[in-house]
């Protein structure tokens, strides 16, 4: 149970360290942001607060050590410095090294000692903001998200310990402490039952408590902190306003009719003092019929109350966000299992066909629609929204400019595009690398650029836009756009192009992604070992996507990855050679043109087909997978686009379109070229996925060989 | 200087903090301030800077405030004000402005502040 609490917190902590850094990163475009500051603020307090309840007493003390500091900036005691961001930031990434430091390695304190120092240097008269009850006449909550707001409550508890509690070795301030970290409290120590000295036994627990807590958390959260001690103890939770449940006026109860509901007053005696006309908490002082304390702590309550409805009723309305939290591994089933099912339906789709039932068929096509529902269902629980990896990049631009002096700023847009969570996680080192080097090789540096006529600031930008069944994914700099020639002749001296060859610009950018191909002068520790774009191209390719070039010299580069929605379900294009069946992913075929033996006669051996006056290159998958039986009197050419060229796939039939489930293949496999992946077919048969990027990419080198 | 106490030329008596005045001496230290009011019209405690104090430490405080309030004596302390008892009664949630029906209805000394 406390392994799945601690997972859960992992989890959470690193979602909140994500809207930190994007938080902070926002911020220090809009330093005097009060949102942006409470947000801030809110984070490194979530952070430490569910990090001591959770055992985390590390990243506790030391989040502790920022909050305090944001603390000062949300009261207007501090402003937002660059200095102060740098280190809020690196403070972001030493919570997240001791968030993922493993089991029983010894923590390296010295970033965050010297990080403390840092801020300690900004704020040299840092106050430690002090716990307890303030003035009531000055109660400001912390502001909340609207997420937050929706699942907020209000909590009366009161916690009357067992007398001897304290002898029993139970701090009951530790447990007031636990319930601050629940949310917003406002305690009270009732201190009428502590007895003159004569009647005192100095280790009995003569306090008792009043706590108004404002929490997400819920009333198990409450009573968990008292687990340990709720057999020798009154309790009392009471929930005294619910965000959207109860009366939604801005106000609360009157200060008698909450001394009433606590049992501290009759309304008998109420209504007798209510004749007189005074203010009511000093009527009742004044007729000793309640102690000050408790006039205060009821006010103390009204005041509280008053403050979490006036914030509630500032804050837009908007619908409560049902969400859950899944396990990833959980939906990576769901999808295997949807897969599976996918399989079994063209299996029964098969088997009704050929058994010509119309009630069997019927049937089977009712099956296909609803497992085709629960595919696009299952498929789309796992998108994510892509923006959720944008500030990570924002940070990289900010820190590489820095670290090389130029001034770069992120520019974004189309986060909210959703991918395959899996598609997500595979894009990040192709992204990396392509901006970093957009930032060391593309933007110039800023007196180059103000030379240029340029603004000394240059910009990358990185966005995402749906395209049909792909995602487009750009990133664009106005840096000094790559040197057409300068890449060429690097190409041809490495054998990559001949010299004499008529090639378009893009193929001659295409260069840039050949392994080990760099034109810079020199290494620097961000780029310019000609490592980090065949690193691009590979990932690309796992991911079944393609990338384009685009540049203009002096202008910039633009660089355009198309990515497939998902990897595990794709529609494809099955076909068969032999008795074999292949499958061709079918977001780059084009279209499908006969080849009959006078065609491919008249080709004499170079495999060039003719298709409405037009050239294409062709690859007979006969001869590439060994198929030796004869072929039919008219073959198939399946026309595909790869990188931008038409290139022909010759196969014996075309079956049709097919669902494909993404099978990937053993271990013994890895090594086999055009082949990406497998499928299980209806009638329990496997069809190879083909990769006809790397298919053409083999042929090419095989003939170059040749000659 | 530990737990003690000793009597003014003007009678008042002085009780030392001593280091801790937690739930280990909390006997003695009750026992030392209830014998104090019975035999002085003032008693004052003096704390050690780095006192520590606990729950056990401001009940006798407090109980000491109210039995001094119903005999008409002093209660107070002298010297520097320790941070441990500001943050042990900001903590507990001891702290008040409100007027003391115990101490002839001003406010407290230990958990009020001066205002």
């Amino acid at each position: 149970m406390m392994e799945e609490a601690v997972a859960t917190y992992r989890d959470e902590a690193s979602e909140l360290l994500t809207e930190l850094e994007t938080s902070l990163l926002e911020l220090e475009e809009t330093p005097d942001d009060s949102d942006l500051i409470n947000r801030v603020f809110r984070a490194m307090h979530t952070i430490k607060g569910s990090g001591a309840m959770f055992g985390f007493d590390e990243i506790a003390s030391f989040t502790h050590e920022v909050e305090t500091v944001f603390d000062m900036v949300r009261n207007g005691r501090m402003t937002v410095t660059k200095r102060l961001l740098d280190l809020t930031l690196k403070s972001r990434d030493h919570i997240s090294y001791l968030l993922n430091i493993p089991e029983g390695e010894e923590v390296d304190r010295s970033d965050g000692d010297a990080i403390i120092a840092g801020l300690r240097q900004l704020v040299p008269q840092v106050e430690l903001p002090q716990k307890g009850s303030p003035d009531v006449s000055a109660i400001n909550l912390p502001k909340v998200s609207e997420e937050e707001l929706a699942n907020e409550s209000t909590w009366r508890i009161r916690f009357r310990p067992v007398t001897n509690i304290l002898m029993c070795g139970t701090n009951p301030i530790s447990l007031i402490n636990e319930l601050r970290d629940l949310g917003t409290a406002h305690v009270v120590a009732q201190l009428d039952d502590v007895p003159e000295l004569d009647k005192l036994v100095a280790e009995n627990c003569y306090i008792y408590w009043d706590v108004i807590l404002t929490t997400t958390r819920g009333e198990d959260a409450i009573k968990d902190v008292f687990i340990f001690v709720e057999d020798d103890c009154e309790l009392k939770i009471e929930l005294i306003d619910k965000s959207g449940l109860i009366d939604k006026e801005q106000g609360y109860k009157k200060l008698g009719d909450i001394l009433v509901e606590r049992g501290d007053l009759s309304p008998i005696e109420m209504q007798k003092v209510l004749m007189l006309q005074k203010r009511f908490g000093e009527l009742l002082i004044e007729q000793g019929i309640v102690s000050p304390e408790k006039v205060q702590s009821a006010l103390l309550e009204q005041q509280h109350v008053k403050s979490v409805r006036k914030e509630r009723s500032e804050t837009p309305p908007t619908e409560s966000a049902a969400s859950i939290r899944v396990p990833a591994e959980r939906l990576d089933q769901l999808i295997n299992l949807v897969g599976e099912m996918v399989t079994v339906q063209a299996h029964l789709t098969q088997v009704s066909l050929a058994g010509g039932d119309p009630t069997f068929i019927s049937i089977s096509e009712e099956v296909e629609r609803l497992t085709n529902e629960l595919r696009d269902t299952a498929l789309n629980i796992r998108m994510l929204p892509i923006g959720s990896t944008f500030s990570k990049f924002k940070r990289l631009v900010r820190d590489l400019s820095s670290e090389l002096g130029k001034e770069i700023e992120m520019e974004t847009f189309g986060a909210e595009t959703e991918l395959d969570k899996t598609v997500i996680e595979k894009l990040n080192d192709p992204l990396v690398h392509i901006i970093r080097n957009s930032i060391d090789h593309g933007i110039e540096m800023p007196a180059v650029r103000t030379a240029a006529g340029k603004s000394s600031r240059g910009t990358v930008y990185l966005g995402a836009e749906h395209s049909g069944d792909s995602v487009l994914v750009t990133i664009r700099d106005d840096g000094a756009g790559l040197d057409r020639d300068r890449i060429r002749a690097k190409a041809v001296e490495r054998g990559l192009l001949s010299a004499s060859a008529e090639v378009s610009d893009k193929e001659i950018y295409s260069q840039i992604f050949a392994p080990g191909f760099s034109t810079a002068d020199k290494v620097t520790s961000v780029s310019g070992r000609g490592v980090g774009m065949d690193v691009v191209k590979r990932g690309i390719d796992g991911l079944r996507g393609s990338i384009e070039v685009e540049s203009t010299r002096g202008t910039g580069t633009t660089i355009t990855l198309k990515i497939p929605l998902t990897l595990a379900i794709i529609d494809s294009l099955l076909v068969k050679i032999g008795k074999d069946h292949f499958v061709l992913p079918l977001a780059s075929v084009e279209e499908c043109v006969e080849l009959t033996k006078e065609d491919v006669a008249n080709s004499h051996g170079r495999n060039l087909a003719n298709v409405r006056g037009v050239i294409i290159p062709y690859i007979p998958l006969r001869q590439q997978f060994d198929i030796n039986d004869n072929p039919p009197e008219i073959e198939q050419i399946v026309i595909a686009n790869i990188h931008g060229s038409k290139v022909g796939f010759v196969v014996d039939h075309v079956v049709g379109e097919h669902q494909t489930v993404i099978k990937s293949l053993g271990k013994m496999y890895h090594d086999v070229k055009g082949v990406s992946g497998a499928t299980i077919l209806g009638d329990g048969t496997v069809a190879l996925i083909l990769d006809m990027g790397v298919l053409l990419q083999t042929v090419e080198q095989s003939e170059k060989e040749i000659l | 200087m530990p737990l003690n106490s000793s009597v003014r030329e003007n009678g008042s008596i002085v009780i030392t903090s001593g280091d801790r005045l937690t739930i280990e001496n909390a006997s003695d230290f009750s026992r030392i301030v209830s014998e104090s009011l019975h035999s002085s019209s003032s008693v004052l405690i003096e704390f050690d800077s780095s006192v520590e104090i606990d729950i056990t430490g401001v009940q006798i405080l407090c109980s000491a405030c109210k039995s001094a309030a119903n005999s008409g004596k002093i209660f107070s302390y002298q010297g520097v004000r320790p941070k441990a008892l500001d943050d042990v009664i900001a903590n507990s949630g001891a702290e008040r402005h409100a007027f003391c029906k115990h101490n002839n209805d001003s406010t407290c000394i230990w958990f009020g502040g001066s205002n």
